[in-house]
């Protein structure tokens, strides 16, 4: 009577470990950087609801990550910047001693002061700009994603992306290089005041109109693939299934 | 005396009885065991087999240009469902709210300045 017991026992032990072994495992790679739920999309078909959810939140994190880095460079160049522009406007006040109107050393002080200042606060805006700009991209990717697991085609989308992502990368590489520049006044005399000074505010503008030029480049590259994206039929109706499909099947229009 | 025989007579005959019902019991509670185990585990079968076919968009019938009719019941106020956050109209809407800023303003109080050199 035992022995039979044992068997029953061990049998159901069998078919129930038979049954979880044939279930799908799911096995789950870490996100690269860089990576957009596109990519992971591809490289993993049948993906369910949950761990495409899983997935996005893992690349926003390491987005959110990769800027908060970004800033936190940015910003321990700029204290190791301080002690330049402490410097140059030591220099400043030294060549500013030879002119006689007190009202214009403290105007040219000033506009030395503002000019930095602009720098800082526009690479700032910049950089906010830019990285709303790669979020509204994570997000036309994930729709596109969605719109890619129902069986639609987004090669154009996924173009339009990648465009925009390399145009996002380029405006953030200008606008690193433009957060730690300083500008100088070089004084020469009295006469040539304002056109020297002129020369930084210059320098500044043609400076920050190219970083510009780049961030627009950014956002109508954006602008781009979400037009792209609404190009697709009901888009917006597209859900990842909630679990692993045996066939992909085609929306009807 | 008679009794303590009658009862020696009878003990032999009780022991394998409860022995026989201990073993009973034990075999339905392995009994039971297995079969929890094998509903589980058709549970978890059936559970990874189900199939969700995506839903096919259905097409949402455009509101009629006349008025509406009165309806007899009075309904609740549709409340027009919130976007989701990858929908096509909430990115072109945070699209638009991006602002990169006006480079000629900001050089307005340097300029200002400039002047009164």
């Amino acid at each position: 009577m035992k022995k039979i017991a044992v068997s029953l026992i061990v049998l159901g032990m069998m078919a129930f470990g038979t049954v979880g072994l044939a279930a799908p495992k799911t096995t789950s790679t870490p996100v690269k950087l860089g990576q957009n739920i596109l990519d992971v999309v591809k490289q993993k078909t049948g993906m369910t609801k949950e761990e495409f959810e899983a997935k996005r939140a893992e690349i926003k994190n390491l987005m959110e990550q990769k800027q908060a880095e970004l800033r936190n460079e940015i910003q321990a160049k700029r204290e190791n910047l301080q002690s330049q522009i402490e410097a140059k406007r030591t220099e400043l006040r030294n060549r500013l001693a030879k002119i006689k109107d007190e009202n214009k050393k403290q105007i040219v002080e000033r506009i030395y002061n503002q000019v930095n200042e602009l720098n800082k606060r526009m690479t700032d805006h910049f950089l906010n700009v830019l990285e709303r700009l790669e979020k509204v991209l994570e997000r036309i990717s994930s729709r596109a994603a969605k719109a890619e697991a129902n069986g639609h085609d987004v090669s154009a989308v996924k173009t339009a992306i990648t465009e925009a992502t390399n145009a996002i990368n380029t405006a953030k590489t200008a606008v690193q290089n433009q957060a730690v520049k300083v500008y100088s006044v070089t004084v020469n005399t009295e006469s040539t005041l304002k056109s020297d000074t002129e020369k930084i505010r210059q320098a500044l503008h043609n400076d920050l109109k190219n970083v510009f030029a780049l961030v627009r480049t950014a956002q109508e590259a954006v602008r781009k693939a979400a037009t792209t994206l609404a190009q697709i039929p009901a888009v917006d109706e597209l859900e990842m299934p909630a679990t692993q499909p045996a066939t992909t099947t085609q929306p009807t229009p | 005396m008679d009794q303590n025989i009658q009862d020696q007579n009878i003990q032999p005959n009780i022991e394998p009885k409860i022995e026989q019902g201990g073993k009973k019991s034990i075999i339905w509670v392995i009994v039971g065991v297995i079969v929890i185990l094998i509903l589980l585990g058709i549970w978890y079968w059936l559970a990874q087999k189900k199939v969700v076919t995506p839903v096919a968009p259905t097409a949402v019938p455009m509101p009629a240009p006349q008025a509406p009719a009165p309806t007899a019941q009075p309904s609740a106020p549709q409340v027009p469902a919130a976007p989701k956050e990858d929908s096509v109209s909430s990115i072109n809407q945070e699209l638009n709210s991006i602002d990169t800023g006006n480079l000629d303003q900001e050089f307005q109080a340097i300029d200002a300045d400039l002047n009164s050199l």
